[in-house]
């Protein structure tokens, strides 16, 4: 019960950040330089050609009623026409291509960096200052410091020019290997549901190294988060008791120390989806995958301010989805958190 | 008899006190000492009793200090440090090029290591060993003011929120979730993108960005502190609320901003690599991303071009990691028992 007040508590408090993220979008689509009727008149327009284009797009009513049309344009899915980087494709249509291969590698890597940051932490904590500890730590601190494109251009050149050659070395997919048909708005589940099965393994290939590259990053920093927090939990009190109860140090480890210890861990989880996010961006141009980094990134090369601004809603949104989620999760683990 | 004893432990005391004052000399030193060490620090002027106490305490610091400084990973880390500030600082001295010769153009493009270029040229023909040492420079003065606002407005505006109650906390909250709501490197990209890419952007919008990390350490902190016995005997004393706030809550809360800084200028370097890598670098500068970048595509013909800018975001973000876990390891009163 207190859980669904919980979730519902949550939900109001994400009201008026979103509010505040529109608020602070609206000024960005105003600051951006160049002027928008400007740039949509061909090079002889005139000076009434100029004015009849203002009022076309509204600029020249009062501040408070343009932001309403945006926010009506936004929350509706109106979102605009990409001019440069799409050709004139529809905003919406095209980062709903484009969002589920980011959202999917995005995905994918932060569950594996989890359960697998999780294990590594384990072992670093649990035994610390141990040989094992000592080797984990290094590991860590070597991957930690290692942006995820870096790991990117290294891993490509390993798969690529050695006699390995098992891995792609860019796209997701095959080229001639047909789209499955859109039944979801995920590709993976796509795949899965049409029964292409080819597909789905095609893709899975080909996303194995952004996949690592990014999970690594990710792995370490939980791992190292995880540890700091065990080495603190396991000074409590009660697991002095179950030690001197005779409880064995594995159960001890596993069903006591590892539950109050993975908060800290999944908060990170929070600020690290953010990095993951930022990281994505590089990684997708290395890798020439089609996906919202590397649209955004293009459209700031090409100042295509719509394109931009979608961006960054959807990118915010994400995020913000992202935290309720692991808010959520946390408040499931520990139910302490449920009650204040 | 007794009464002789008392007699004799008299004399024996008179006689002590007759040595001391015969010789002044010997109550000179610790005279002058403590009388100016209180001036400088206000600990000094104590009793006796509460200077056991503090020597207890400083040698129980001082060894765990020193077990953290003999210990081989926070000695390692120092090291690091130490030799990437040096880096940093005798730039100009060490390098074999000057500045212009190190940016310009010239003749002799991804020629390998040889005794006039230690580490091999890159796209531009420059030397890669000047360029690494000039682009130390520009990060850590980068990372070090970005920090430094970062700091000083998120500390303030942790303890803002923390002190004046429930309305002014949930607006600061807000805040601080949306600014966490937007993916760190995006924001930047699209501010960089807005505002151009100069130096004092790039030192804004990192520092900006890093803001909500030091307001919910302090905001925390000052949340434990508010509640102690110390601050309410400061109220009833009369001291208003800034006075409180800084000169009694702040020092002691102190120890995780210490901590937080040295992993956030390792954060700061990695996303400076990712914004020089994606172009959003200031272009009279020297950045070690836009050089990893222009050499992406010679791995196998010139990896020395994208192998030493790496190394050198290793080995400077692998020193702030050990060294800030160290500092944790030492100052953190949760870890007090780690022992190395």
């Amino acid at each position: 019960m207190s859980l669904i007040r919980f979730i519902i508590r949550r939900l109001l408090t994400i009201i008026p950040t979103l509010i505040l993220i529109l608020i602070i979008t609206f000024f960005i689509t105003r600051m951006l330089p160049g002027d928008l009727a400007m740039m949509r008149l061909h090079p002889r327009a005139s000076y009434e050609d100029y004015l009849r284009e203002r009022a076309r797009l509204g600029l020249d009513e009062p501040i408070y009623i343009q932001f309403l049309v945006f926010l009506g344009d936004l929350l509706s899915g109106n979102w605009g026409v990409s001019y440069i980087v799409g050709r004139d494709y529809p905003i919406w249509l095209l980062i709903s291509q484009k969002l589920p291969i980011t959202l999917e590698i995005v995905t994918i890597s932060m569950i594996l960096a989890i359960i697998l940051g999780i294990k590594l932490g384990k072992i670093s904590g649990a035994h610390k200052n141990t040989k094992r500890d000592h080797t984990a730590r290094l590991i860590t601190y070597i991957f930690v410091s290692i942006p995820a494109f870096v790991l990117v251009t290294y891993f490509m050149q390993l798969y690529v020019a050695t006699p390995l050659k098992i891995l792609p070395i860019f796209g997701y997919k095959t080229p001639g290997y047909a789209e499955p048909p859109p039944i979801t708005y995920s590709r993976i589940l796509n795949c899965f549901l049409s029964g292409k099965w080819y597909l789905l393994t095609d893709y899975l290939w080909h996303l194995i190294v952004p996949v690592s590259a990014l999970t690594t990053v990710q792995l370490v920093m939980m791992s190292r988060q995880l540890r700091a927090s065990m080495i603190a939990t396991l000074e409590e009190d009660y697991i002095r008791t179950a030690y001197a109860k005779g409880v064995k140090k594995r159960r001890i480890i596993k069903k006591h120390a590892l539950k109050n210890s993975i908060t800290p861990v999944i908060v990170v989880s929070g600020m690290g989806f953010s990095a993951v996010l930022g990281g994505m961006i590089a990684v997708e141009i290395i890798y020439q995958l089609p996906g919202m980094g590397k649209l955004f990134y293009d459209a700031i090369g090409s100042s295509d301010y719509n394109v931009i601004i979608a961006s960054i809603w959807v990118f915010s949104i994400v995020v913000i989805i992202f935290n309720f989620i692991s808010d959520v999760a946390i408040a499931i683990i520990d139910p302490r958190i449920k009650l204040k | 008899m007794s009464h002789n004893k008392i007699q004799e432990n008299e004399q024996e005391i008179d006689t002590n006190r007759q040595n001391t004052k015969s010789n002044p000399k010997s109550k000179l030193i610790p005279t002058i000492s403590i009388n100016f060490k209180f001036l400088i620090f206000p600990k000094s002027r104590i009793e006796p009793f509460q200077k056991e106490n503090l020597q207890y305490r400083h040698r129980r610091k001082k060894s765990l200090i020193n077990g953290w400084l003999k210990s081989t990973f926070t000695f390692l880390g120092i090291l690091l440090i130490l030799v990437i500030i040096s880096i940093a600082v005798f730039g100009p001295w060490i390098a074999p090029y000057s500045y212009e010769e190190a940016t310009g153009v010239s003749l002799y493009a991804w020629k390998p290591p040889s005794p006039k270029h230690p580490l091999g040229t890159v796209y531009a023909g420059n030397d890669l060993l000047s360029r690494i040492i000039y682009g130390t420079s520009y990060y850590l003065v980068i990372a070090l003011l970005s920090v430094g606002i970062s700091l000083i407005v998120g500390t303030f505006l942790g303890m803002l929120a923390d002190y004046y109650g429930k309305w002014v906390d949930s607006i600061v909250m807000r805040v601080m979730d949306v600014i966490l709501a937007f993916p760190g490197i995006i924001f930047a990209l699209a501010f960089l993108a807005i505002f151009g890419t100069r130096f004092i952007y790039i030192v804004m919008i990192l520092g900006v960005i890093g803001i909500p990390y030091y307001s919910r350490l302090v905001r925390s902190s000052v949340f434990k502190e508010k509640e102690l016995d110390y601050v309410a005997a400061a109220k009833v004393s009369g001291a208003n609320k800034w006075r409180i706030m800084f000169k009694h809550i702040l020092p002691n809360s102190i120890q995780p901003i210490i901590i937080s800084m040295s992993f956030d200028i390792g954060r700061l370097l990695i996303n400076l690599t990712i914004l020089g890598f994606l172009g959003f670098n200031d272009a009279r500068f020297i950045d070690w991303g836009s050089d990893i970048f222009s050499g992406r595509g010679h791995i196998w013909d010139a990896p020395w071009a994208t192998l030493w800018p790496s190394v050198m975001i290793l080995i400077s973000v692998v020193g702030f990691m050990i060294v800030g876990d160290g500092l944790r390891d030492a100052l953190d009163p949760k870890y007090q028992h780690v022992s190395r």
